[in-house]
C-alpha cells in the first residue's frame, strides 16, 4: 500500500499536448512532494547528520595528523603509532579477550536461565522472569563498583565473611583479576541473552519439539537437536549484542581493570583524552580499530542469520512441553536464586550499606549509620544536583525526540514504497553495530572544531544519546507498528483524511502503549549511560553516571553509594511504570 | 613654630588623602564592575565542602556575586584549562590547584591577570608571586595510619620506619607517575640526604599498592583495607577524622615535603572584577583563617593561626626538594623511570 | 487385535474437563476421524494417543500393549510408541534440509546410512517430492511442507499415523487435492490412521469411520453414510452436513413405523422419521426438532398433494456454480434448499416445497 496516486492530473495532462511537458513536470513534482516524501527526505538528512557525518569524520580523522579545520596531511602514522605502543596492543588484545570471554559466560548463564524458566517445572518461574531482567536495567557500572566492595581482596564484604567468620587465612576472592572482570561483565549482560533466548523459546511452535519426540528422540536429544538449533538465531543475536556492549563499555573495565593495570580500548581512549594536549588522533585510530572489529562481527552474524528467519507460529495454544526435573528442581531453583543474589541482592545490599556510613567501612556498626550522605547528594552538593537535573532533562527530551524520530523512520520503512526507505533503514540501524565509545569519539571529532557552541554543552550529549540509541527506538516502534495492520490506515485515507491526520488520529493513538514503553526504556538508557557521556561531558553538562564515576575516582564511597541508590531507585520506578502502562504481566516482555 | 607643625600636619594629611583616594577609586571601580558581572566561577581542586564554604563566605560578603565552584582534580583542571585557552573559550575566572609548576607556566605564557592586592604583603616570597599568584594554603605530605589496626608499638615515627618488614603489603601510595603531589613527594624524598633513593628502594620492598587519589586512599586506610598511606596530604586527615574514622597523622622525624596550593586570576577571565574581589578575600586574614579551619592545613600568611591538629608539631621540619619546579619537571621522565625500575613495575598489565 | 484401544480416558485442565471417559477402538488399517467443533476434545484425545498429554484416568493400548494406564500408573513416553504424526503447523524443522527432516527418526534409531537414503528417497517420491532432498526447509511452500511432514511420519513405518488437522492451512483447491492423495496413500500403505478435523466434508470424504465428539464426549460413531443418513442427535445432524432445523411439538408418534408428525409454532406441519438408535425420548406432546437437509427438499411450481407439502416464498437466490441455493420462507421458517442451476422460478417467488418423510429426521 502506498500513497494514493493523483491519477486525474496525469490523465488530463496527456490530453493537453500544448501544456503537456510543463504539466508533466508539475505532476512529477507534486507526486514527489507528497508529505511522506518530504518527511522521508527530512528524516534521511537528519540521519546523515546524526549518524553518517560523525562516522565519516572519524574515519577521515584517523588518517590525518590533526583535527579537521587544522592543517594536517593524510597519513597512516596514527595507526602505526597505535600498534607500536605495547600498552595499546595489550589493550586491544584485552578488549577482544575480555569481551569474548564475557560473551561466552553470559551465553551459558543466559541460555541456562532461559531454559530453566521456559522449559522446566522449576518453582518460582514467574518471579524469576521478572527478577532476571532487572540487572539489565540497573547500571552495570554501579554493579561493578559494588562488586569491588564485595570482593575487595583485602577487606571485601564477602572476603570478610570467609576470613573473620569462617576462619580462613587468606581471602579467597579477588575482584581485581581477569576472572573478576569477566564475571561482572557476564553477570550484567546475561539478561540480554536471557531475554532473547527465553523469548524465542516461548514463541517457538511447540509442535517442533513434539514432532521430534513422536519420531523417536527423547527429551535431551530433542533439546540438543531441535530446541537449541531453532533458537540459535536468538543466541547469536544476543551474543553479538553482548560482545558489542562489552567491548564498548567504559565503566566496568575502568573500575575493575585500571587498578590492576589491565587496560582495554575504552579506558586507553579515556586516558589518552585526559592528557594535555589530548591525544585526539590516537583516540580516533583506536576507535576505528574497535569499529572494524565490531563490523566484522556484525557481518559474520548477518551471514549466519542470512537464510534463517526462524519465525515460528504458535499452534493451538498448547504450551511447549515442560521437562519435569524431579529432585533437580531444587538445584535449579538454587542456581536461579544464586544469580539473583549475585547480580542484585549482594551488590545493591553492599551499596545500601555503604550509603549509610559516614566514611568507608566494612564493619557492622549500626550506631554510626546516618543519612547525611543522602542529604548531601540530594540537597547540598551542587554537582549532584546539577547532574540530576541534566540527566532528567536529557532523559525526558532525548527519549521524546528519539521515540518520535524512530516512529517516523519505522513508518517510512514499513509503510511506504519510497525507494529511499532502504537507505533510511540502513542508516537508522547502523549505530547498533558501533560501540558506544567509538561513537563518542566520532562525535567529539565532529563537533570540537565547529564554531557552533555544541561541543561541551548539554546539546552535545543530547545529540550523542539520540544518535546512538536510534536503533533501539526503531526496534521498539517497528515492533509496535508491525502489530497494527495497514488496513487501519488505509481505511482512514479512503475516508478522506490526510496522511498527517491519519497519523494523528489513528496511528499514534494505537501505538501509544508501544511508544510509552519505548520512551521509558530509552529514558532509562539515557540516565545510566556512562560510556557515551564520559568523553563528551563538561562540568556544566555533567550527568548522573559521570558524577558517580567522579565520586568513585575521588574515593567518596559513601556519597557514591547514596547517589547510586538514588539513580537505581529512579530507574526502578521508570521500568515499573513502563510495565503498568503497557499492561504487561512480566518485565520480560519489555524488550 | 606652631603654624609650621600644623601646616606639616595638614600637608601630610593632604598627601595621605591623595594617596588614599586613587586606591579607593580603584576599589569602587572594581566593585561596580563586579556588580555588573554578577557572577564568579572558580576552578578549584580543594575538597568540595571546603570550596563550598569559601564560596558561601564570599557570597555572604558580596551578595550580588553568584559564586560558583567547579571542583575537579588538579590534573583534570589543568587539562581543561589548557583546552579552554587553546579554544579561547575560557569559562573560569580563578584557578586554584596544587600544581605550582603549572601556575608558573601559566604566568610565563601570559595567561594570568596581574592584580596588586595589598594582601600579597603578608605572604613570604616562597609562597607568592606578588600580583600573580599566592598560596591559599600549604599542605604537608604526611603518613596516614589506621589507629585501630596499628598498635602503638608499630606506629611509625619516621619515613624510614615504613621500610620495616611489619609494613609489607600493608601500605598504599599514589601512582607517582600520574599524581602531581606524588611526584613532588618523590622528588623531595629522593633528594633528601637522610632518605634518598636508598629509602625509595627499601620502601618498594614492602610492595605498597598504587592507588589513585588521596581521597580514595584515605577512605581505604580508614576502612582498614590498608594500614597506612605512605604519602598523604595533611588536610585529608582532618576531613576523614571529622567523619569519625579511626586514623592518625604522622609527621615523620625527617621532615615533610610542603606543597602549596596556589590561586591565580586568569587573564581571559569572563568576570575579572569579581575575580579580583575573590583574590582579596581568599588571601585576607579572614579568608585564610577560613581555609585553615575548613581544610586543616597551614596557611602561608605570616600572621595566620595554625590548624588545630593534635599531631602536627609546632615547628614543621621540611624536606626540601632541592630542585626548582622547572628542574623537577625536566627530570620527571628520568625519575619516574628510576622509581618504576626500583620497584619492579613493568609498563604493561599486572595480571 | 485392534491397532488402538482407548478405554475411559479423562482429562481435566484445572476446572475444565476436556475428556469425559472416552472409549473407542481403531482397527488395523482403518482411517478413523475424530470430528467435532473446537474444544470438543478431539485434539486432546489425539495427543493422548501420541503421549503428548497424560490423561488423568483410563487406559490406552497400542497393538495390544499398554502405553498408558492410570490404574498401574504406567506411561510410555512418546518417543517409544513408534508412531508418526503430522501437525497442523507441519512442524518442519527450519534448520534442516528436507532430507534431514524426513530422515530424523531413522537417524535416531541408528538405521544404517545407506538404508536411510533408500527409504527417504522412496518416501519422498511417494509423496510427490522426489528430488527435494537437499532443499532447505525454509524454502518450502505450505503444500510442500505438508508433504514433507507426511513423508517424515511415514518413513519410519509407524504403527499408527496421527494427523492433527493437516489440511486446514492449505487453500481450498489444494486441500481437495490433498484429501484424495492422503486417502490413496493410506489405503496403499495400509497404515492405521487417526485423523482430527472440524471440517465435516473432509471427514466424510476421507474416513472409514467417523467419531463425532462434543464437549469431551463421543456423541456418535459410524461410517460416513450412517452418520449422515442416521444422525442420532440434533448436534450431529447440524454439524455433519447442512440441516434446516424446525422446532415444534410432536402431534403424533407411531412407535412401530417410527413416524412422527410434528407441528411447529408457525403452524408448519412436518412428517418425518425418528432414526434408529437416536438419543432421547420422542413422545406425543413433547418438544422435538425436525431436520431437513437442503438437498432433500424439492421445489415445485404447482401445488401437490401428499405429506410434507408447504407453500413458500423465495427470499434469496444464490448461484453456486454447480447448483443453486434458495432461501424460502415457509410459515415463518426460513428453509435453505438446494436446487439445480436451471430450476425455473415464478416471478412472484411463490412455490411449493415437498420432502419425503423418510428423509426427514425427527430428533429429541
Amino acid at each position: 500500500m502506498s500513497a494514493p496516486e493523483p491519477v486525474w492530473l496525469a490523465d488530463l495532462s496527456s490530453d493537453r499536448t500544448r501544456l503537456a511537458s510543463g504539466r508533466r513536470l508539475g505532476n512529477r513534482l507534486r507526486q514527489a512532494l507528497t508529505v511522506e516524501a518530504i518527511v522521508c527526505a527530512v528524516a534521511a538528512v537528519l540521519l546523515v547528520w546524526l549518524v553518517l557525518y560523525p562516522l565519516l569524520v572519524l574515519l577521515v580523522g584517523s588518517v590525518r595528523t590533526d583535527l579537521p579545520m587544522r592543517p594536517g596531511v593524510l597519513t597512516l602514522a596514527n595507526f602505526i603509532a597505535l600498534f607500536a605502543d605495547p600498552v595499546n596492543r595489550a589493550a586491544m588484545v584485552n578488549t577482544v579477550v575480555s569481551s569474548a570471554l564475557a560473551t561466552l559466560v553470559a551465553l551459558v548463564i543466559g541460555v541456562a536461565l532461559a531454559w530453566m524458566t521456559s522449559r522446566t517445572d522449576m518453582p518460582g518461574r514467574r518471579f524469576f522472569d521478572n527478577a532476571f531482567v532487572i540487572p539489565y536495567y540497573l547500571s552495570p557500572f554501579i554493579g561493578a563498583i559494588a562488586w569491588t566492595l564485595l570482593a575487595n581482596p583485602r577487606i571485601g564484604f564477602i572476603n570478610n565473611v570467609f576470613t573473620e567468620l569462617l576462619g580462613f587465612n587468606e581471602a579467597p576472592l579477588d575482584i581485581y583479576s581477569v576472572t573478576g572482570l569477566v564475571f561482572v561483565l557476564a553477570l550484567y549482560y546475561s539478561p540480554i541473552v536471557f531475554l532473547f533466548v527465553a523469548g524465542a523459546l516461548r514463541s517457538m511452535d511447540p509442535a517442533l519439539e513434539e514432532a521430534s519426540r513422536i519420531h523417536g528422540v527423547g527429551p535431551l536429544g530433542t533439546t540438543l537437536r531441535v530446541t537449541l538449533p531453532v533458537v540459535s538465531p536468538a543466541i547469536t543475536s544476543s551474543a553479538l549484542l553482548v560482545f558489542l556492549n562489552a567491548a564498548g563499555q567504559f565503566g566496568i573495565p575502568a573500575v575493575i581493570g585500571i587498578p590492576m593495570h589491565y587496560e582495554v580500548i575504552t579506558t586507553r581512549i579515556w586516558v589518552g583524552l585526559g592528557y594535555f594536549p589530548p591525544k585526539y588522533t590516537e583516540a580516533a585510530a583506536f576507535a576505528v580499530v574497535l569499529l572494524a572489529v565490531s563490523t566484522v562481527i556484525v557481518l559474520i552474524q548477518h551471514r549466519m542469520l542470512a537464510n534463517r528467519s526462524y519465525a515460528t507460529v504458535t499452534g493451538k495454544g498448547f504450551r511447549p512441553a515442560i521437562t519435569p526435573l524431579g529432585r533437580l528442581r531444587w538445584l535449579t531453583f538454587a542456581l536461579c536464586v544464586a544469580y539473583v543474589l549475585l547480580s542484585i541482592v549482594l551488590p545493591y545490599g553492599a551499596l545500601a550499606f555503604t550509603s549509610f556510613q559516614p566514611y568507608l567501612s566494612f564493619a557492622f556498626d549500626p550506631a554510626s549509620w546516618t543519612l547525611t550522605k543522602y542529604a548531601e547528594v540530594l540537597f547540598d552538593n551542587p554537582q549532584t544536583l546539577r547532574a540530576t537535573t541534566n540527566s532528567l532533562i536529557l532523559g525526558i527530551a532525548g527519549a521524546t525526540i528519539t521515540v518520535f524520530f524512530a516512529l517516523i523512520v519505522s513508518y517510512v520503512v514499513q509503510r511506504t514504497r519510497l525507494r529511499a526507505r532502504r537507505l533510511l533503514d540502513y542508516m537508522a540501524t547502523l549505530p547498533a553495530g558501533v560501540p558506544a565509545v567509538v561513537f563518542a569519539v566520532a562525535l567529539l571529532w565532529s563537533y570540537i572544531f565547529l564554531p557552533v557552541p555544541i561541543y561541551g554543552t548539554i546539546w552535545m550529549l543530547l545529540i550523542a544519546y539520540i544518535a546512538h540509541y536510534i536503533p533501539f527506538g526503531v526496534r521498539a516502534t517497528s515492533a509496535g507498528l508491525a502489530q497494527i495492520g495497514p488496513e487501519l490506515e488505509e481505511s482512514s485515507r479512503l475516508h478522506g483524511e490526510t496522511w498527517l491526520g491519519t497519523m494523528r488520529r489513528v496511528v499514534v493513538p494505537l501505538l501509544r502503549p508501544a511508544l510509552a514503553v519505548g520512551w521509558i526504556l530509552l529514558f532509562v538508557e539515557f540516565i545510566r549511560s556512562l560510556s557515551l557521556s564520559i568523553l563528551l561531558y563538561t562540568p556544566e553538562s555533567v550527568v548522573m553516571p559521570v558524577v558517580i564515576y567522579d565520586l568513585y575516582e575521588t574515593g567518596a564511597y559513601p556519597a557514591l553509594a547514596a547517589f547510586s541508590t538514588v539513580q537505581t531507585a529512579m530507574i526502578f520506578v521508570a521500568i515499573w511504570v513502563a510495565k503498568k502502562v503497557a499492561r504487561l504481566d512480566s518485565f520480560m516482555q519489555l524488550k | 613654630m606652631r603654624s609650621h607643625a600644623s601646616t606639616a600636619l595638614a600637608a601630610c594629611a593632604a598627601i595621605a588623602l591623595t594617596l588614599a583616594a586613587p586606591a579607593r577609586a580603584m576599589d569602587q571601580a572594581v566593585l561596580d564592575g563586579a556588580r555588573q558581572e554578577g557572577k564568579l566561577v572558580v576552578y578549584t581542586g580543594i575538597e568540595r565542602a571546603a570550596a563550598q564554604a569559601v564560596a558561601n563566605a564570599f557570597q555572604k560578603k558580596y551578595p550580588f556575586i553568584a559564586a560558583e565552584t567547579v571542583r575537579a582534580s588538579s590534573s583534570k583542571l589543568a587539562t581543561r584549562l589548557d583546552a579552554e585557552i587553546a579554544a579561547d573559550r575560557v569559562q573560569g575566572d580563578v584557578v586554584e590547584f596544587s600544581l605550582l609548576y603549572l601556575t608558573t607556566a601559566l604566568k610565563q605564557r601570559g595567561e594570568l591577570l596581574k592584580y596588586d592586592t595589598p594582601e600579597y604583603a603578608h605572604f613570604p616570597t616562597a609562597y607568592a608571586d606578588p600580583g600573580y599568584w599566592a598560596a591559599t594554603g600549604v599542605s604537608s605530605i604526611i603518613i596516614l595510619v589506621n589507629s585501630r589496626r596499628v598498635d602503638a608499638a608499630n606506629m611509625p615515627q619516621s619515613w624510614w620506619d615504613l621500610t620495616k618488614p611489619y609494613w609489607k603489603n600493608k601500605l598504599t601510595i599514589d601512582n607517582l607517575e600520574v599524581s602531581g603531589t606524588g611526584y613532588n613527594w618523590l622528588v623531595a624524598l629522593a633528594n633528601d640526604p637522610q632518605l634518598g633513593w636508598k629509602f625509595i628502594e627499601a620502601l618498594g620492598k614492602n610492595k605498597p599498592v598504587l592507588e589513585r587519589g588521596h581521597a580514595g586512599m584515605a577512605q581505604k586506610v580508614a576502612a582498614g583495607e590498608y594500614f597506612a598511606a605512605a604519602e598523604m596530604a595533611d588536610f585529608h586527615l582532618k576531613l576523614i577524622r571529622d567523619a569519625g574514622a579511626p586514623v592518625r597523622g604522622i609527621w615523620p622525624k625527617e621532615g615533610v615535603p610542603r606543597e602549596p596550593w596556589t590561586a591565580a586570576i586568569l587573564r581571559r577571565a569572563p568576570h575579572p572584577n569579581a575575580a579580583r574581589l575573590f583574590m582579596d578575600f581568599v588571601l585576607s586574614r579572614e579568608g585564610q583563617d577560613l581555609y585553615v579551619k575548613e581544610m586543616g592545613w597551614h596557611s602561608a600568611r605570616t600572621d595566620a593561626a595554625a590548624p588545630a591538629i593534635a599531631e602536627a608539631p609546632a615547628e614543621l621540619a621540611t624536606v626540601d626538594p632541592k630542585l626548582t619546579q622547572d628542574e623537577a619537571l625536566k627530570v620527571r621522565d628520568e625519575y619516574v623511570a628510576k622509581w618504576k625500575q626500583l620497584w619492579g613495575l613493568a609498563g604493561g598489565p599486572a595480571k | 487385535m485392534d491397532a488402538i484401544t482407548i478405554s475411559g480416558i479423562s482429562k481435566r485442565y484445572g476446572d475444565v474437563t476436556a475428556l469425559h471417559e472416552v472409549s473407542f477402538a481403531v482397527g488395523r488399517g482403518e482411517l478413523v476421524t475424530l470430528l467435532g467443533p473446537s474444544g470438543c476434545g478431539k485434539t486432546t484425545t489425539l495427543r493422548a494417543i501420541a503421549g503428548l498429554e497424560k490423561p488423568d484416568g483410563g487406559r490406552i493400548a497400542i497393538e495390544g500393549r499398554d502405553v498408558f494406564s492410570a490404574a498401574d500408573g504406567s506411561f510410555m513416553p512418546p518417543e517409544k510408541r513408534g508412531l508418526g504424526m503430522v501437525f497442523q503447523s507441519y512442524a518442519i524443522w527450519p534448520h534442516m534440509t528436507v532430507f534431514q527432516n524426513v530422515a530424523y527418526g531413522l537417524v535416531a534409531r541408528r538405521v544404517p546410512a545407506a538404508e536411510i537414503r533408500r527409504r527417504v528417497e522412496a518416501t519422498l517420491a511417494m509423496v510427490g517430492l522426489a528430488g527435494f532432498g537437499e532443499r532447505p526447509a525454509t524454502r518450502l511452500s505450505g503444500g510442500q511442507q505438508q508433504r514433507v511432514a507426511l513423508a517424515r511420519s511415514l518413513v519410519g513405518e509407524p504403527r499408527v499415523l496421527l494427523l492433527d488437522e493437516p489440511l486446514s492451512n492449505l487453500d481450498a483447491k489444494l486441500r481437495e487435492r490433498m484429501r484424495i492423495e492422503l486417502k490413496q496413500l493410506q489405503k496403499r500403505l495400509g497404515v492405521t490412521a487417526v485423523y482430527v478435523t472440524h471440517d465435516q466434508a473432509e471427514a466424510l470424504a476421507l474416513s472409514d469411520r467417523i467419531i463425532v465428539m462434543d464437549g469431551g464426549r463421543i456423541v456418535q460413531q459410524g461410517d460416513g453414510k450412517e452418520i449422515y443418513r442416521n444422525p442420532r442427535s440434533r448436534f450431529v445432524v447440524d454439524f455433519v452436513g447442512n440441516a434446516n432445523l424446525v422446532d415444534g411439538i410432536v402431534a403424533d408418534f407411531d412407535d412401530a413405523t417410527r413416524r412422527v408428525r410434528l407441528v411447529s409454532e408457525g403452524g408448519l406441519e412436518v412428517q418425518g422419521t425418528v432414526p434408529q438408535g437416536a438419543d432421547g425420548k420422542i413422545g406425543a406432546g413433547k418438544r422435538a426438532t425436525a431436520a431437513l437437509r437442503p438437498e432433500d427438499i424439492r421445489v415445485s411450481l404447482d401445488a401437490r398433494l401428499g405429506a410434507n407439502v408447504w407453500e413458500a416464498k423465495v427470499t434469496s437466490d444464490l448461484f453456486l456454480g454447480n447448483a443453486r441455493e434458495l432461501l424460502l420462507d415457509a410459515h415463518g421458517h426460513v428453509l435453505k434448499v438446494q436446487v439445480a442451476s436451471e430450476q425455473p422460478l415464478p416471478p412472484d417467488g411463490k412455490v411449493w416445497l415437498t420432502a419425503e418423510p423418510a428423509a426427514i429426521h425427527i430428533l429429541a
